[in-house]
């Protein structure tokens, strides 16, 4: 039963292409398997268009969020994984502070990962969803640039019309 | 090959000037605007509201028909319910809460700041009727041509009156997807039959259709929007001529694009002489497919789903007891002819507003009930009530034009 897989591994290893992701930030290094890598529809580009040498340079992205850009790849090339624990794992991926969250969602973006893109903006939206806006504000690193008037203005519009009962 | 090469450049470049921007920044990132776009379309309607104050870039971003479309489709319906409590009515006060399903105990229940929406139907005791995108329609008690709509979250606000007839009433409240407009529309009874009136938010005025129709809609019941097709159960006593509807032209319906009139056979049932079991027979959306249900003289309640539109193929879906909830919450004053709507069925999971009694939540498979306005929740209480109006909303960010 043990040596099942094994066999099979052997079998396969020689069609197992591998990529190397390097993070241009700290020059970090991450040894993939192509199926997993893929996943990404920027490198699966470059792959195709022969545009990817040995090692595939990532730019802006640290070792740290590509290591979690590489998590999520390798649970969803797995073909056994239930619906259920791609849920679960992804939840543990986006269980991260904000500052994370916002370069993942970056790193999503930019190597163009859909369901990874998705999870983050969503659990980001959780997180900002009850802040006030002074807070969004910092978070995001948004200069406020109403005059006091239009502040004021703004205000007055979109306060919300519901409050606690009673 | 070596061409295709190049497109990658200017992407590249792109996320160099983030990084310089990201260096000269300290840690904060500044996000593509459609990364925020998604980001801030997650988030509960009001929510977003809160988010408009960050910046006028953030404004913009959200005030965009596109956003306001997307947000739409992401939002989950809230339960709306409004409690014609006579005092509050008498005193001109709307009792109009939200009802949160999820929510931890003691949250579960938001009242709308009255004066935001009294202010525009003062003195006129709105009764909620319908909702459309987030908007809702109110009629005004006393003068049944005057109907209010707002974005309860926007608070943006419009009076309209009905076309100068005593007796009709406004039957749908739609979206128009080719125009990216509200309608409402109007029946009323002449004599060659009903007539049929259409009006547009933006501009007000009330256009007659050229179609007359042998029957109306059941007064003030919701209209089930599905693909683009309003659709009612007939009024049986409809036609003030003594005709009787027959069952096959029970369900009528309206296409919004053509403006076609229809009529079609409720699902095969028994019905006999006793046309007044019409009365009893509701219709409802679930999941995307007109569904139909009613309630028997022995408390069960047969739900069908029509499940092919060319031939009118109705399927029974489910059969509910109602007896077990009667057993299970014992209440007094129980009635022979109870007034019992579905207010959402998802999932396996219905959603009954019995009026008089309250909300009952069954998990059809399960066999299993439970009454989800229990004391402690600081719920407007049900049986004290007697009447609440229970409505499943989208908190949206619609505008109305």
């Amino acid at each position: 039963m043990a040596s099942a897989p094994e066999n099979e591994k052997n079998a396969s290893a020689p069609e197992k292409k591998t990529l190397t992701l390097k993070s241009m930030i700290n020059n970090e290094e991450f040894v993939v398997d192509e199926h997993v890598a893929l996943q990404s529809v920027t490198i699966k580009n470059m792959v195709d268009s022969d545009c990817a040498g040995d090692v595939i340079p990532v730019p802006t992205i640290s070792g740290e969020i590509l290591a979690l850009v590489i998590e999520y790849c390798k649970n969803h090339a797995n073909p056994s994984a239930s619906e259920d624990d791609l849920k679960k794992a992804d939840a543990g991926i986006v269980a991260k502070d904000i500052y994370t969250l916002i370069d993942l969602v970056l790193a999503a973006n930019f190597l163009d990962i859909k369901g990874l893109l998705e999870v983050t903006s969503q659990k980001i939206a959780d997180s900002i969803k009850d802040l006030p806006h002074q807070d969004v504000r910092e978070i995001f690193g948004v200069e406020n640039d109403y005059t006091p008037e239009e502040e004021a203005a703004v205000r007055a519009e979109h306060d919300w019309a519901f409050e606690g009962f009673p | 090959m070596f061409l295709q090469c190049f497109k990658w450049i200017p992407h590249f470049c792109h996320q160099l000037v983030w990084l310089v921007a990201i260096r000269e920044k300290g840690f904060v990132k500044p996000l593509p605007d459609d990364i925020i776009i998604d980001i801030l379309s997650r988030l509960p309607a009001e929510c977003v509201l809160e988010c408009r104050k960050v910046c006028r870039m953030w404004l913009a971003l959200t005030s965009t028909p596109h956003f306001i479309e997307m947000h739409l489709k992401r939002a989950t319906p809230e339960i709306f319910v409004q409690c014609l409590y006579y005092p509050n009515l008498v005193k001109d006060e709307l009792d109009l809460f939200i009802f949160y399903e999820g929510a931890k105990k003691g949250k579960m229940i938001k009242k709308m700041r009255a004066g935001s929406i009294m202010y525009f139907l003062k003195g006129q005791r709105p009764v909620l009727i319908g909702s459309c995108n987030g908007l809702l329609l109110f009629v005004s008690r006393f003068q049944k041509r005057t109907y209010g709509i707002c974005n309860p979250v926007t608070r943006q606000r419009v009076h309209l009156i009905a076309p100068k007839y005593s007796s009709g009433f406004i039957c749908g409240f739609f979206f128009h997807s080719p125009t990216k407009e509200f309608r409402l529309l109007y029946v009323v009874w002449e004599s060659i039959g009903f007539v049929y009136f259409i009006c547009t938010l933006g501009d007000k005025s009330w256009r007659r259709l050229a179609t007359v129709f042998p029957y109306e809609p059941v007064r003030f019941a919701r209209s089930v929007m599905v693909n683009g097709v309003l659709y009612w159960m007939v009024d049986f006593r409809c036609g003030y001529n003594g005709v009787i509807i027959p069952c096959s032209n029970s369900v009528m319906m309206f296409n919004v694009e053509t403006e076609d009139f229809r009529s079609m056979p409720h699902p095969k049932m028994e019905c006999g002489v006793h046309r007044h079991r019409h009365a009893k027979m509701q219709l409802v959306e679930m999941e995307g497919q007109l569904t139909f249900y009613r309630v028997d003289d022995k408390l069960m309640l047969g739900i069908w789903v029509l499940e092919k539109y060319e031939n009118w193929f109705w399927v029974r879906k489910y059969e509910v007891n109602l007896n077990w909830d009667v057993r299970r919450y014992p209440f007094l004053g129980y009635e022979l002819d109870p007034d019992i709507s579905i207010v959402y069925i998802r999932n396996d999971e219905l959603l009954l507003d019995w009026c008089g009694r309250g909300l009952f939540r069954y998990h059809m498979g399960h066999n299993f009930i439970e009454k989800i306005d229990k004391a402690g929740m600081k719920m407007p209480n049900w049986e004290t009530h007697r009447k609440c109006i229970t409505i499943m909303v989208i908190k949206s960010l619609s505008i109305i034009i």
